[in-house]
């Protein structure tokens, strides 16, 4: 019901002519912000691969992205899950805040993000990996950690760069959980680029430059006095996004897990849109 | 690092000019239409394009303008554009004409 009424909200919406050039990532942020005054919409479903013994998943995160101005970003996450043959939960909400730092652009110009989560320990968006995080975190029975709460406070610092059609962004991540754990660390890398610089003269739908390919990297970084790479997981994720002309933007990525700690595979698609000037 | 401003931008190597306004104009649509009005001439949220200003504005630094944007003003950086994509949509401003 969910799902359907999201992706219902987003084919009866208004066919405005707006494209976002979006970036093919789903865990890595860059300092574009959403136009200010314009509403992005975006369902972003995770298949999880597991293993382990832990079950096949689907997860899912409404999003609604909106430019509050030109240097202020806010954004409201709704996510859920579903888990083998149990009933689909809702897992809880996030509330995120972007701030761009710098008013030009600059060789490396970098962002601000916090957020708030309140979620419950059967999420499984896995939108970072922060701490000593691994496959062993989905080995609990959806129905037994969606009794486990989890409000936590997250800080990213973020930096990104354009340069000869190439982006290249990468998130330093800590978050606390408001339980008195300590601080966990986490990052995520990405580089992506058009297909095609220029554009085309004539309006295309399924042409080279409305397409855009990259690569993320992201992963924990462990906890506070225990700053390292290993005894966490980590994942490479190839991504293509293809930006319609309408505004319509597709995304997909399989993320595989490149260590002994990480789920096998995580495959994240994503369909989101965009209102120009919804309350302007 | 953060304090290096990015070099200016090149003019690309020129082609049809006709080709590049069209798709200059394409991209105006798609990115700039909702503010600066579907002929860019203006509106309640965004000043119209026809004026003697663009007009006259050097074409790296409208290019430059685009990229940087005005934030503090409301006119969003259009970095995210690649720079021939900007540059596209500096041949569309100049084939405007000033009202």
């Amino acid at each position: 019901m969910f799902v359907r009424s999201s992706i219902l909200f987003m084919l009866l919406g208004a066919a405005a002519l707006a494209s976002a050039q979006e970036t093919p990532y789903f865990i890595t942020y860059t300092h574009h912000m959403e136009e200010p005054g314009s509403l992005e919409v975006a369902l972003n479903p995770v298949a999880g691969v597991p293993k382990g013994g832990a079950r096949h998943f689907t997860a899912s995160s409404l999003e609604f992205e909106y430019g509050v101005n030109c240097w202020w970003t806010s954004e409201l996450y709704l996510d859920a899950q579903k888990t083998g043959r149990d009933s689909a939960l809702f897992t809880g909400y996030r509330f995120e805040n972007r701030f761009r730092m710098l008013m030009k652009e600059h060789a490396v110009n970098p962002v601000l993000y916090v957020e708030y989560e309140d979620i419950t320990g059967a999420d499984r968006i896995l939108k970072e990996v922060v701490g000593f995080d691994t496959f062993e975190d989905l080995l609990e029975p959806p129905d037994e950690a969606r009794h486990e709460k989890k409000r936590e406070v997250e800080a990213k610092l973020i930096l990104s760069t354009n340069r000869k059609g190439w982006n290249v962004a990468g998130n330093l991540i800590a978050e606390k959980n408001l339980n008195g754990s300590p601080i966990e660390f986490g990052y995520a890398a990405a580089v992506s680029r058009p297909l095609v610089l220029a554009a085309s003269p004539d309006p295309c739908s399924l042409c080279p430059e409305n397409f855009s390919l990259g690569v993320e990297l992201y992963g924990g970084l462990g906890e506070w006095r225990q700053v390292k790479l290993a005894g966490t997981s980590h994942y490479m994720a190839p991504a293509v996004a293809w930006s319609l002309p309408n505004g319509v933007t597709f995304k997909f990525s399989p993320s595989f897990g490149v260590n002994s700690n990480s789920n096998r595979a995580l495959v994240r698609f994503g369909v989101s849109y965009e209102i120009p000037q919804l309350f302007r | 690092m953060a304090g290096c401003a990015i070099t200016p931008p090149s003019q690309p190597a020129p082609r049809e000019a006709s080709s590049e306004i069209r798709a200059g104009g394409k991209l105006f649509a798609q990115h700039c239409a909702s503010c600066h009005g579907v002929n860019a001439t203006g509106g309640t949220r965004a000043p119209s394009l026809h004026t003697p200003a663009v007009e006259a504005m050097p074409d790296k630094a409208l290019v430059q303008f685009l990229t940087d944007g005005n934030l503090p003003k409301g006119m969003p950086s259009w970095s995210r554009l690649t720079e021939e994509r900007r540059w596209q949509l500096v041949f569309y401003l100049k084939s405007l004409k000033a009202i």
